[in-house]
C-alpha cells in the first residue's frame, strides 16, 4: 500500500525522488518478509536456505534505499561512508550470489528446528555450517548505522527545522539497531529465535512513510499559501507597473506575471517568448543586451540592464531589467528569474534635470565671463596693438628702405607670437563659452590651467592683482569634463580676486596651487590674502543663493561644489594661515569607469 | 632760438606693445625711451624741466595713466602726454583732455593717428621748451612782473600788490619785454601758457 501510495506520489511527482526511494524500500521490506515467511513455515533445510539467499536482495534494497533517502531527505550524511556501505552491501550480494553454494550465511545447513514463536511452531536453523564470508555481510551493518546517527547529528546541528529530520533519522537508527541486533543474533544461532528484522523494517518504513505523507500535507498547506502570496505579489507588481519573468535559457517560452501583454505589447492569441523579446529591442540595444543575458546564463549571479524597447506602433519605451540566473543542478538549464520596469518617465525627468542643470552652469559661466568682458577685451586689445604696431612700423621700414634682414625678423617673430596670445584669448573663451558637452574624457590639469590662464591674467591685470600658479610635476591625469573643471578654477580665482577689492589689502595676490596626494588624488587650493571668513559665512559658503556680494547671485560656490562632486571629489574651505581663505578641492586621479 | 627736440617716452605694462611703439616710433626718426610704469619713469627721470612726448598706456598695475598726469601737473612739469587705452570711455577721455593731453587714442589705432598725435605733442614740448628757455633770461623779480601782467593787471596795481612805485614797474616791464622780444600782453600770455607759468 505503502509502495503504490508513493510510486504514485513519484508518477505525479517526477522530482519527489524521497518518494519513490520510499515504494522501492516498501517493496524491500515486504519481499524481506515474504522471505521469513517462507523460512518459518518451511522443513526442508534447502527450501530455508534458498529463502536466506533471496532475502539478502531484499536486505540490500532496504539498506540501499534508507542510505538514499537519508542523504536527500535530510540532506545529511558523509556521502563516502554512503557510498562505502552501499558498495560492501553490493560486494555481499554478489558473492551471495555468485560465489556461495547455498548462501552467504551458511555453506551448509544439515538440520532445521521446529521453536514456538507467538503461538506457532516455527522453523529455526539447527545445525549449519557457518559460511566464513558471513561477517562481510554483517560488518556493512554498524557502518549502516554510523551512517543514519552521523547524519541524524549532523542535521540536529543545523540551524533550520533540526527537529523533523532528528525524528525521523533516529527512528531509523532505532529500528536499524533492532533489526540488525536481532538478525545478527538469530543467525549466528546465538538466540532461538527466527530472524525477524523486516519487523524493525518495517517500522522504519512507516516511521517514514509517515514523515513523507506529512510533507504531503505540508505541500497542499504550502500551495494554498503560495496562491496567496502569488495574488498578492501580483497585484504589487500590478500596482508597481512591474512585471515578473521567468526564463528558461534555450528555450523560447517565457513565463510573465499578468500584465505583460500589454506591457510586451502582445496580442491576445501569442505567448511570450524570447523570439518577441528579442525582436522587440532598439537594435542599438539588442547587441547588449543579448550579451548582457548570455554572460547571466554562462555565469550565474544576478544582472541589470537598461535598454529600449520599440513598441509595434514605433513608440520607444526604456525599460529596467533586473534578476538573477540560477542552475537547475537536476536538469542542467539555467534559470533567469528577474522584473522589469518601464522608466521612461523617470528617464526623461532625469534628462530634463540634467539639461537643466547643464543651462544653469552654462548661465553662470557666461554670468562670470560677461564680468570679465572689460578685461578679455584688454587682453585682447594688446596683441592686436602690437600686431598692428609692429606690421606698421614694418612697412615703414621697407618704404624708407631702411629695413634690415634682422629687424624683419624680429618684427615677425613678434607678430606671431602676438598672434598666437590672441588666439589663446579667444580659445580660452570659446571653450568656456560654449554649451556644456556632455562627455567626459581623460584631461590633462596643465592643459586646463593653460587655456584658463590668459582670461585669469588678464581679470588679475585689470584688477591689479598677482595670480601666482604652483604646479607639481608631472601631475596625474583626471577623468572629467574638462570645461567644467574651468568653471571650477575661474569661479575660485574670481572669487579670491573679489576678497581682494578693497584698498586696505596690500598683498594683493592670489596663489592657484596643484600638488599630487599619493599619485592616486590631485589637490588643487586657491588661496587669498583677504580678510577671511567668519564662522557665520563659513557655515553657508556652499549653499545656494547665499551671497555676500552687493550684486552677488549666491551660485557661484553652490555651482563649484556640485561640479567637483560630480567629478567624485570634494570641496572645502577654511581661513589660512597668514590670513585670506583658502579652498582645497581634492580631486580622484583618473577615476575610469568600467 | 634752438631747442633740442625733446624725446619720446613710451610707458606701458605691456613687454609686446612696449617695444612694438618703440619699434614704429623709431621709424620716423624719433628718440624714444620706454618704461614699464609710471613709477618706473618717475624714479628713473630727474625732472629737468625739459619737457617731452609721453605715450602713456591708462590701465596699468599700480599708479594708472590719468594718476600720473595729474602728479605730472603738480609737478608743474610740461610733458605733453598721449594717452592710449584698450578699453578708455568717455569721462575718462574727457578728464585727460581737460588736464590737457595732447589726444586720447584706443587700442589699436593706425599709425598716421600715434605719428600725427607725436607730432603735435612734439610740437608744444618744443615750443614749451622754448618758452621756457626764454624765460629763463628774466630775474625772480621780473618773473614776479610777468605773471602779474599775464593776470591783466595794469602797472599801479602791480606796483600796489608788490609795494613799489609804479615807475619802477615800468622798468621792469620795459626790461622783460625786451627780453622777450614780445611786447603785446596778448603775446606774453601766449608765451606764459606754452611754457606753463601761471598768472597771479
Amino acid at each position: 500500500m505503502l509502495a503504490l501510495l508513493n510510486a504514485l506520489v513519484w508518477i505525479k511527482d517526477r522530482k519527489a525522488w524521497t518518494s519513490l526511494i520510499l515504494a522501492l524500500m516498501a517493496c524491500g521490506v515486504a519481499g524481506h518478509a515474504l522471505m521469513e515467511l517462507g523460512m518459518m513455515s518451511t522443513r526442508d533445510p534447502l527450501i530455508f536456505g534458498r529463502f536466506l539467499y533471496w532475502s539478502h536482495l531484499y536486505s540490500f534494497t532496504v539498506i540501499a534505499c534508507s542510505i538514499l533517502f537519508v542523504r536527500l531527505y535530510l540532506g545529511t550524511g558523509r556521502n563516502w561512508l554512503a557510498a562505502l556501505v552501499i558498495g560492501w552491501r553490493l560486494v555481499a550480494l554478489v558473492l551471495n550470489f555468485f560465489f556461495c553454494e547455498v548462501n552467504i550465511n551458511y555453506t551448509e545447513i544439515r538440520s532445521l528446528n521446529q521453536v514456538a514463536f507467538l503461538g506457532e511452531e516455527v522453523s529455526i536453523v539447527a545445525e549449519a555450517d557457518i559460511n566464513r564470508l558471513m561477517w562481510l555481510a554483517q560488518t556493512a551493518l554498524p557502518l549502516w548505522l554510523l551512517f543514519v546517527v552521523d547524519a541524524t547529528v549532523t542535521r540536529w546541528k543545523q540551524k533550520d527545522q533540526p527537529f523533523r529530520g532528528v525524528v525521523v533519522g533516529g527512528c531509523m537508527a532505532l529500528f536499524i539497531l533492532l533489526a540488525i541486533t536481532q538478525a545478527v543474533l538469530s543467525l549466528n544461532g546465538l538466540i532461538a529465535t527466527p530472524m525477524l528484522p523486516s519487523i524493525a523494517f518495517g517500522f522504519m518504513t512507516l516511521a517514514m512513510g509517515y514523515e513523507l505523507s506529512r510533507d504531503v500535507l505540508r505541500a497542499s498547506q504550502l500551495t494554498s499559501e503560495l496562491r496567496n502570496s502569488e495574488q498578492r505579489l501580483r497585484l504589487a507588481a500590478t500596482a508597481a507597473h512591474v512585471v515578473l519573468w521567468e526564463w528558461s535559457a534555450g528555450q523560447d517560452k517565457i513565463w510573465a506575471s499578468s500584465g505583460a501583454r500589454e506591457f510586451y505589447d502582445l496580442p491576445e492569441d501569442q505567448p511570450l517568448s524570447f523570439e518577441h523579446f528579442k525582436k522587440s529591442l532598439h537594435p542599438d540595444d539588442r547587441e547588449r543586451v543579448l550579451s548582457v543575458i548570455n554572460e547571466a546564463v554562462k555565469c550565474g549571479g544576478s544582472f541589470s540592464t537598461e535598454y529600449r524597447r520599440v513598441y509595434s506602433d514605433g513608440r520607444v519605451r526604456r525599460m529596467a531589467g533586473s534578476g538573477s540566473a540560477e542552475r537547475d543542478p537536476i536538469t542542467g538549464t539555467t534559470l533567469l528569474r528577474g522584473v522589469s520596469v518601464d522608466v521612461t518617465e523617470s528617464h526623461e525627468a532625469k534628462q530634463t534635470l540634467r539639461a537643466q542643470r547643464e543651462q544653469l552652469n552654462h548661465t553662470l559661466r557666461l554670468a562670470t565671463m560677461s564680468q570679465m568682458a572689460s578685461s578679455l577685451a584688454h587682453e585682447l586689445n594688446q596683441p592686436l596693438t602690437a600686431i598692428v604696431n609692429n606690421a606698421n612700423a614694418a612697412r615703414r621700414m621697407m618704404a624708407k628702405e631702411t629695413a634690415s634682414q634682422q629687424d624683419l625678423v624680429e618684427i615677425f617673430e613678434d607678430i606671431v607670437a602676438d598672434g598666437q596670445r590672441a588666439g589663446g584669448v579667444i580659445r580660452g573663451i570659446r571653450t568656456l563659452a560654449r554649451p556644456e558637452e556632455q562627455e567626459r574624457m581623460e584631461i590633462s590639469f596643465e592643459q586646463v590651467v593653460g587655456e584658463l590662464r590668459p582670461l585669469i591674467t588678464a581679470e588679475a591685470r585689470a584688477r591689479g592683482v598677482e595670480v601666482v600658479v604652483e604646479m607639481d610635476s608631472p601631475l596625474p591625469m583626471l577623468w572629467g569634463n574638462p570645461v567644467q573643471i574651468q568653471q571650477i578654477l575661474l569661479n575660485l580665482t574670481m572669487n579670491a580676486m573679489d576678497a581682494l577689492e578693497a584698498p586696505e589689502f596690500i598683498q594683493r595676490k592670489v596663489i592657484l596651487r596643484a600638488e599630487v596626494e599619493a599619485a592616486s588624488a590631485l589637490v588643487v587650493s586657491v588661496r587669498d590674502f583677504g580678510m577671511g571668513l567668519t564662522t557665520e559665512v563659513a557655515e553657508h559658503l556652499f549653499e545656494p543663493f547665499f551671497t555676500t556680494k552687493e550684486n552677488g547671485l549666491g551660485m557661484g560656490l553652490a555651482i563649484v561644489k556640485s561640479l567637483v562632486e560630480a567629478h567624485g571629489g570634494y570641496i572645502t574651505a577654511a581661513n589660512a594661515d597668514g590670513g585670506g581663505v583658502c579652498f582645497q578641492i581634492w580631486l580622484p586621479a583618473n577615476p575610469m569607469p568600467v | 632760438m634752438n631747442v633740442a627736440t625733446p624725446k619720446v617716452i613710451v610707458i606701458d605694462d605691456d613687454a609686446s606693445v612696449r617695444r612694438s611703439l618703440a619699434r614704429l616710433l623709431k621709424t620716423e626718426g624719433h628718440n624714444v625711451e620706454c618704461f614699464v610704469s609710471a613709477e618706473a619713469y618717475l624714479m628713473e627721470v630727474e625732472p629737468s624741466g625739459e619737457a617731452a612726448c609721453l605715450v602713456l598706456d591708462i590701465n596699468m598695475p599700480g599708479l594708472n595713466g590719468l594718476d600720473f598726469q595729474q602728479v605730472q601737473l603738480e609737478r608743474g612739469c610740461g610733458d605733453q602726454i598721449i594717452f592710449i587705452t584698450g578699453h578708455g570711455d568717455v569721462p575718462m577721455c574727457a578728464r585727460a583732455m581737460k588736464a590737457g593731453a595732447v589726444d586720447f587714442l584706443p587700442k589699436p589705432f593706425s599709425d598716421a593717428e600715434l605719428l600725427e598725435a607725436v607730432d603735435r605733442a612734439l610740437h608744444r614740448a618744443r615750443l614749451h621748451n622754448e618758452a621756457r628757455l626764454r624765460l629763463s633770461a628774466l630775474t625772480a623779480r621780473e618773473m614776479e612782473v610777468f605773471r602779474h601782467l599775464i593776470s591783466g593787471k595794469l602797472n599801479k596795481q602791480i606796483a600796489a600788490d608788490l609795494g613799489t612805485a609804479e615807475k619802477t614797474v615800468k622798468l621792469q616791464r620795459g626790461s622783460l619785454t625786451a627780453k622777450l622780444g614780445v611786447a603785446a600782453v596778448a603775446d606774453l600770455v601766449r608765451l606764459a601758457q606754452q611754457a606753463g607759468v601761471s598768472p597771479i
